[in-house]
């Protein structure tokens, strides 16, 4: 599952979550994000200690910005509400996941 | 896998789905491999050229040929080929799970990604101010000041793009004329918020974290946030040389004029072939796609291949 985040929630669903979150950072119109949101969502189902959630750069332009969002797809992983590792563009499930892992792995 | 199309497409940009309607409408059996959504095509803001449409998006009108391409009941399967073996009497693909498929023709329109700068640090900042695609990260440049790379027609049109929400464009280009059409120029060239910089190149990127100047050539040094890089292609070849095809000093599949390799079974179409100056633009590149199909047609009536 995959959660939508709005600047409503953001501080609830991001800022103040003990763990991990990752949020994808996408926009309609942007091709590579419409091939990266299925293997997001998959991701989501097989990575369940981490919360997925999402972001549409166009409806929440602000913490776009505040997160300095200059391309998209780009994926912010949080740990504790702090930023600890970022990825650019579209990438195969599995080089994500693995990316994903490597992340939690230097910052436990 | 036991299913031998007559047809097997490499790429699913304009080429490759143009010449799926058309090899479908022979009664070919075809499949094509390929992502539509990672044609370069999708990178273009506005189509404004291709007949029928006054305007488009480049990615409505790839999403247009997939509708069309599906309405004749081509199977496109959307993954990357990573393997071509040529075998006695046909061609053995395996995609990038693994799944073979089995065809005595090939046509490949895997097309183009974009040419990068090639200076220090270029692929630091991809995403932290450096950008190939206008389209997807221009809105992120709100208010700020930006600088395009090239001449081109795509070039001139990531400018003005630009232009309607960043503060300044500055144009950098190589030689002393921009090589985009002149209608094109001249919007450029009133458009007060774009400035050129002629005989220039980028030399040097500075910031830290993010993207913060660019150093040129002739010594300027720039404060800009974003820098588009809209310096032409380069042509994805990899299966290309995997099969032997020949290509160009430019990289590019020689074809002659019906769109035949110098292998037998192999045809190519679209941006990764022809002559360097030759016109890459969509219609070309669906006009091409048909060519190659009727080809294969002819040959397989002839039974060549």
């Amino acid at each position: 599952m995959v959660v939508t985040i709005t600047s409503n929630n953001y501080e609830k669903e991001i800022i103040n979550h003990k763990g991990y979150v990752i949020i994808d950072y996408w926009a309609s119109w942007c091709a590579p994000c419409r091939m990266a949101s299925p293997i997001f969502e998959e991701l989501s189902e097989e990575m369940k200690e981490i919360k997925f959630a999402k972001l549409n750069v166009d409806e929440e332009r602000l913490i776009a910005q505040a997160n300095k969002i200059n391309s998209i797809p780009t994926f912010i992983l949080f740990k504790n509400g702090i930023e600890i590792a970022r990825f650019l563009g579209v990438m195969p499930k599995e080089v994500m996941k693995q990316k994903i892992m490597e992340a939690i792995k230097r910052n436990e | 896998m036991n299913k031998e199309y007559d047809c097997l497409i490499i790429g699913a940009g304009p080429a490759g789905l143009s010449a799926g309607i058309y090899a479908a409408r022979y009664s070919l059996k075809t499949i094509i491999a390929g992502i539509p959504l990672q044609s370069i095509i999708t990178h273009a803001w506005k189509v404004e050229n291709y007949p029928g449409f006054k305007e488009i998006s480049g990615m409505d009108l790839i999403n247009k040929f997939v509708e069309h391409v599906k309405h004749f009941e081509v199977p496109i399967i959307e993954e990357q080929i990573v393997n071509v073996e040529k075998k006695e009497n046909h061609f053995l693909a395996t995609t990038s799970t693994n799944k073979k498929i089995k065809a005595r023709t090939i046509i490949l329109a895997t097309g183009s990604t974009s040419r990068k700068l090639n200076i220090a640090n270029e692929d630091d900042f991809i995403g932290k101010g450096v950008s190939y695609c206008a389209t997807c990260d221009a809105m992120f440049f709100k208010d700020k000041i930006v600088a395009v790379v090239g001449g081109s027609d795509s070039a001139v049109m990531t400018s003005m793009l630009l232009a309607q929400k960043s503060k300044k464009v500055y144009i950098i280009y190589r030689r002393d004329k921009l090589r985009a059409k002149p209608m094109m120029v001249n919007k450029v060239m009133k458009n007060n918020k774009i400035e050129v910089i002629y005989n220039a190149e980028v030399k040097k990127l500075i910031g830290d974290d993010f993207l913060k100047g660019i150093e040129l050539s002739n010594g300027r040094k720039l404060s800009v946030e974003g820098l588009f890089v809209e310096i032409g292609h380069v042509p994805n070849t990899i299966i290309a040389k995997s099969l032997r095809v020949k290509t160009s000093e430019h990289g590019f599949i020689i074809v002659d004029e019906n769109m035949r390799t110098n292998v037998k079974g192999v045809y190519a179409a679209g941006d990764i072939c022809g002559s360097k100056n030759k016109l890459r633009q969509v219609i070309t590149a669906a006009s091409e796609g048909a060519i190659a199909a009727r080809s294969v047609y002819e040959d397989k009536e002839n039974e060549v291949v």
